[in-house]
């Protein structure tokens, strides 16, 4: 089973996570996934993160690593982090390196520009 | 002596982890933690099961996770045990390289090591401790108020 569900808007791709957790059991598939959709020449990428209830270290590993993958040449959005998840990231005080917005249309308006 | 104990037995199977997950949620529930020490417990929990899988049993399944919660009147230890690799008893304090970068470069962010930075941050008392050839992480969360009993009412 896909882990990540993808359509287009314009040349912005928009990913959405399909797990309810994003842990270490998903945190490799994660990085497969998402590092395939930028090996298609995707450079301009939307992380719906709606669904994901709740991440651990691994998981926000496999999402600082997707965000290095595609910086290399490209733009990540972010947007529907959970408050706890959000909690995760200000925690280790990772969430200042991601463009996160409020909304689907929020990002992919602002990644098309 | 615990008001109640609880233990819970899992394969080194990352699966496994979803598992441990909705048996703590379940915990959580039943004491009355607010939603915050809640998340905090379950993952902390869920870095020590991690830890026992990735760390001590090199992700090979067939072994043995054991996780013991202990409640009492005044705080929850969790227990997370395993007969696997030893962890350096060091790394318990030395979470430096886990939480300095700068936010601004993520070139200098690690995608990793961060697990016990965060029980740390997330647990009031946290000890490691090999007896016997089994490892164990001990994990305290105090408790702020009375009557908490795990009754599922």
């Amino acid at each position: 089973m896909r882990l990540l569900e993808s359509k287009k808007s314009g040349n912005v791709l928009i990913l959405k996570i399909f797990e309810d957790e994003l842990n270490a059991a998903v945190a490799e598939r994660f990085k497969e996934e998402t590092s395939m959709y930028i090996g298609q020449g995707y450079s301009r990428i939307v992380l719906d993160m709606t669904k994901v209830k709740f991440m651990d270290s691994s998981g926000l590993g496999a999402l600082i690593f997707f965000l290095k993958k595609v910086k290399e040449n490209g733009r990540l959005g972010v947007f529907g982090f959970r408050k706890m998840v959000f909690n995760l990231m200000k925690l280790t005080r990772t969430y200042k390196a991601f463009d996160i917005y409020n909304s689907e249309e929020e990002a992919v308006a602002a990644l098309s520009n | 002596m615990p008001y109640q104990e609880i233990k819970l037995i899992i394969d080194s199977n990352m699966k496994n982890v979803y598992l441990v997950n909705a048996a703590i949620e379940a915990l959580c529930s039943m004491i009355a933690f607010s939603c915050n020490t809640s998340f905090g417990i379950k993952l902390s929990v869920a870095e020590a099961v991690n830890n026992s899988i990735i760390h001590a049993y090199d992700k090979e399944p067939g072994h043995d996770v054991e996780v013991v919660f202990s409640l009492y009147p005044d705080k929850l230890i969790i227990k997370v045990c395993d007969t696997g690799k030893q962890m350096n008893h060091e790394i318990l304090s030395d979470t430096i390289k886990a939480d300095s970068f700068s936010e601004d470069n993520i070139e200098d962010m690690p995608t990793g090591g961060r697990g016990i930075l965060i029980i740390n941050k997330m647990m009031d008392i946290v000890t490691y401790e090999t007896n016997n050839n089994k490892n164990c992480f001990i994990m305290t969360k105090k408790i702020k108020g009375k009557n908490h009993e795990i009754t599922g009412e």
